[in-house]
């Protein structure tokens, strides 16, 4: 039964970033320590090229992926990155939650869309059977209030 | 002897309800049978906190530590204070008699994040433990700034209580 999964990484005193999180810092100050995992050990913003995950976060994290056919972000998560040079990082069909979705940029690796439920709705059946994996923290909890108020 | 906490926090990071009660009152699961700290009081010799978290037990209805010894840190006897309570305002001075009165179990450092983050930095911390309570709280008190947020924890154990919580057993480096 295919499900809808948010997973989102947090430090053990609570937090999802550092402080002034935006454009071309997404985690906030200091907020790379949370995703040493995900590069495999220490980065920066200021320093390319990323490492590679190993042992149990990169079988961790093959699993999360090979397990999924699509994925909703924020609008936040889609700019902090700056878009990821408009190439979309997944290689599965990445909808994007939007109060402007008129802005989705040309040539089709990015999906805009008005409302999470509708997000939703499209990845779900774009996922063709396999879970939609939900990243980023207000479109997970946007995610939550929509199913709230669609059952009451 | 090994200094530990087993600290309940919630998913958002808050070790109290926004009322000031230790967090895991607001999770209806909550028991010491079934948090297992009826079990961890067996392994102890004694309890070491601050004022602040030791106050709330001269009102209780059950005193919380029968058959350990209790340390205070800090610099007033509360009225009512058993004579039992070793109540010292030095963190040193009363970590020696915490040693001194010893006889090989361990010690439960019940908290507040103040009064860990005085003993981690004199480098007595042997044990960060945390009780993960599946509750997001929105206010309270939190962890840190009080506990150093340059820490360098290591997981040591992980396991889940039947309750839905997860238990984790960090090492904190002073």
């Amino acid at each position: 039964m295919p499900k809808v999964l948010a997973t989102i990484t947090t430090s053990v005193d609570g937090y999802i970033a550092g402080p002034a999180d935006g454009p071309g810092k997404g985690l906030g100050e200091g907020g790379e320590r949370l995703h040493y995992w995900v590069f495999g050990g220490p980065w920066s913003y200021d320093e390319e090229p990323r490492g590679e995950p190993v042992d149990e976060d990169a079988a961790w994290l093959e699993e999360a992926l090979s397990g999924a056919g699509a994925v909703v972000g924020g609008r936040w998560t889609y700019e902090a990155p700056r878009h990821w040079g408009d190439q979309n990082p997944w290689g599965l069909p990445f909808f994007i939650v939007t109060h402007r979705p008129q802005e989705q940029p040309a040539g089709g690796a990015f999906a805009f869309v008005s409302g999470v439920k509708e997000a939703i709705e499209r990845a779900k059946e774009a996922a063709a059977g396999k879970d939609v994996l939900v990243i980023g923290a207000r479109t997970s909890s946007a995610r939550r209030s929509a199913t709230i108020s669609s059952t009451s | 002897m090994q200094l530990r906490t087993r600290m309940c926090v919630s998913l958002d990071g808050y070790v109290t309800t926004p009322d000031g009660w230790p967090v895991q009152v607001a999770d209806p699961d909550w028991s010491p049978e079934a948090f297992g700290f009826v079990d961890f009081q067996k392994t102890l010799d004694a309890v070491l906190m601050g004022r602040t978290t030791f106050e709330p037990a001269l009102g209780a209805e059950r005193w919380p530590w029968p058959d350990l010894d209790v340390f205070v840190l800090g610099s007033r006897r509360p009225t009512g204070t058993p004579d039992h309570v070793v109540v010292d305002g030095d963190p040193e001075r009363l970590l020696e008699r915490v040693r001194a009165a010893n006889s090989g179990g361990d010690v439960h450092l019940v908290g507040g994040p103040q009064t860990i983050e005085t003993y981690r930095r004199l480098g007595a911390l042997d044990k960060l433990g945390l009780i993960v309570v599946p509750l997001l709280v929105g206010e309270g008190l939190r962890l840190t700034p009080a506990i150093s947020t340059d820490t360098a924890l290591k997981l040591e154990e992980e396991r889940p209580l039947p309750t839905g919580a997860v238990e984790l057993t960090y090492t904190a480096e002073a």
